[in-house]
């Protein structure tokens, strides 16, 4: 129950809240978790183990408020609404009964992360023995060979640079709706090294050979298997400012 | 002079947003004037006795005296003690004063703690008990001093210590409250007589609603129903469906829930799996009885509790290091965020 989300509060205007019907949410499975048609599949499932171990006999909390049918009854609603919406095809269906058309407000980062939490099983992952950062990696990179239409933006932007300079870079990254935070924890590269490029700050750049690794991992999480000439076109411009400064 | 509009003149902005959600639910016959800059309230309360409402008032209150000027008010009208903590004796004029008659001002009653920044109103030991129920004018100084300390003595807060129980006055008071901090044990006492006092608050708030809206017998025929029966799932699911009979009504208790809110303190905790109780309650009354709750943490069981007290010292100042301090700490961060205060 969110009674600071009711058409009469200050919360209404927020930007959070505005992409949607709430009149829609209200008693619905979503209320029942205490989530919104906004959050994601991890957010829900965190809800609903959050809500089971609160109303438990074992919970001092819930004592002398709720007794045992009392309890029962709300497990058995909180199992019910998990149910529907664990699972991304039953959450679709019951969204359009009740009204509520799209996932607004859900940005690509969040369909992103989604997919690392739950890989889809055609993808294999669900057998995988593999630590979950792994799984990320493969995922977060497969997503931008698996949508062509994104590969090929991508591509023809890499294709369009005349001179080799981070402002390409700066334009996969964008186009791509990729965050700093997801470059790092798939390429290994600093964020404030991919800042460094993406600027061509090359004064503050370590040496051209660190930056050649860089761009290579950097390239093929964007799926440019090709980047030869552009790297080497790069360090080149990196070299001769190095040169000129010393 | 320039001229201000009156609601943005109050300064904190939590107050702005809030202030006619807040206002709502406030008893009946306090009438405000939006115009007026008000302290940030916080009121100490949890319905059993010896939860630490008091201990944790003194010291929370010696905290924020260290950034702003603050005003701790001991309510526990009868059982008060909260000036011992702070090693000062009874003073000669204590709010049973105000109580009694006496011709005297809410600024005669305050006396400095002993900690700059920082001044206390005591109250009496025995007197003025049975006045508390009426509405005597005495108890409206004291709702006056408090509302009008920001704009007469510039405290930026009030702190009130409530005592035990839950008496129609330690409920208005908390009422008043803009952040009500429910002190708890990680026992089934303790948590037992937590929610009998979030039934009276609710109870309470339901009555002040009608009242301010001229509904006074809806609101209490609302009430039966919610407290006999509809709301044996949750008090606030049954409250939503009433929305039908009367929209009007409903919203208005519902604004009062907004607009103010409750942190749950869990004190003396001494293990790991205590440590989730503030938490846990929390979502609870949130789901159960509708409230703007927040979890403000937990204060660990520790000796320099007593020891201070047994100094009567501050014990954020006779043990500045210890883990009761530390955690302190954590829970000014938390109710601070929790007001937008700067």
């Amino acid at each position: 129950m969110k009674f600071e989300q009711n058409g009469n509060s200050p919360d209404e205007s927020s930007d959070n809240f505005a992409s949607f019907d709430l009149s829609k949410v209200r008693g619905s499975y979503y209320d029942m978790l205490g989530v919104l048609p906004t959050s994601t599949s991890l957010q829900v499932r965190e809800a609903y183990f959050r809500l089971k171990a609160t109303y438990t006999d074992s919970n001092q909390a819930i004592y002398s408020l709720m007794t045992g049918s009392d309890l029962a009854e709300k497990i058995k609603a909180i199992e019910e609404a998990f149910d529907v919406l664990r699972d991304v095809d039953s959450r679709s269906r019951y969204n359009e009964n009740i009204g509520i058309t799209e996932r607004a407000g859900a940005s690509r980062t969040d369909i992103l992360i989604e997919n690392i939490s739950f890989p889809p099983v055609d993808e294999g992952m669900r057998k995988s023995t593999r630590p979950v950062k792994d799984q990320k990696i493969r995922l977060v990179a497969g997503q931008i060979h698996r949508d062509s239409s994104l590969a090929v933006r991508i591509r023809s932007i890499f294709e369009a640079a005349e001179t080799p300079s981070g402002s390409t870079l700066k334009a996969m990254r964008e186009a791509a709706f990729v965050t700093f935070e997801e470059i790092e924890s798939n390429t290994k590269v600093g964020q404030d090294k991919i800042l460094l490029i993406e600027n061509d700050d090359f004064v503050k750049m370590p040496a051209a050979v660190y930056i050649k690794g860089f761009l290579k991992s950097i390239l093929s999480f964007y799926g440019i298997a090709d980047s030869k000439a552009f790297i080497e076109g790069y360090t080149l411009r990196v070299e001769s400012c190095h040169k000129k400064t010393k | 002079m320039k001229q201000l509009d009156p609601v943005h003149s109050i300064r904190n902005a939590f107050h702005r947003e809030f202030w006619r959600h807040w206002c709502v639910a406030l008893p009946h016959w306090i009438d405000l004037d939006v115009a007026m800059p008000l302290p940030t309230i916080i009121a100490v309360g949890g319905g059993k006795g010896g939860v630490g409402k008091s201990v944790i008032s003194a010291n929370l209150a010696g905290k924020m005296a260290r950034n702003s000027k603050v005003l701790a008010v001991d309510l526990d009208i009868g059982g008060a003690n909260l000036h011992t903590y702070f090693g000062i004796k009874t003073p000669k004029l204590t709010s049973s004063d105000l109580l009694l008659g006496s011709r005297v001002d809410f600024s005669d009653i305050s006396v400095p703690s002993g900690i700059p920044n920082l001044d206390i109103v005591c109250a009496g030991q025995d007197f003025g008990l049975d006045r508390l129920n009426s509405r005597s004018s005495g108890l409206n100084q004291i709702w006056a001093g408090i509302l009008e300390a920001k704009s007469k003595f510039g405290y930026d807060y009030v702190i009130l210590d409530l005592g035990a129980g839950t008496a129609s006055h330690t409920i208005d008071f908390f009422l008043s409250a803009h952040v009500g901090i429910m002190s708890v044990l990680p026992e089934p006492t303790s948590i037992e007589n937590a929610y009998s006092f979030l039934r009276a608050l609710l109870w309470r708030m339901i009555q002040n609603v009608g009242a301010r809206m001229g509904e006074e017998d809806l609101a209490h025929s609302f009430a039966e129903r919610i407290f006999n029966g509809e709301g044996h799932g949750g008090y606030a699911q049954a409250l939503l469906k009433m929305k039908e009979e009367s929209p009007r009504l409903v919203n208005g208790i519902l604004a009062g829930l907004s607009g103010r809110r409750l942190g749950f303190v869990a004190n003396q905790i001494r293990g790991q799996s205590d440590i989730e109780i503030a938490q846990s309650m929390a979502s609870i009354s949130k789901d159960f009885f509708g409230f703007n709750t927040l979890s403000l943490g937990y204060l660990n069981y520790d000796d320099s509790a007593w020891k201070a007290l047994r100094n009567r010292r501050l014990l954020i100042q006779d043990f500045p290091h210890c883990l009761f301090s530390r955690r302190l700490d954590e829970v000014l961060i938390r109710l601070q965020n929790a007001v937008r205060m700067s």
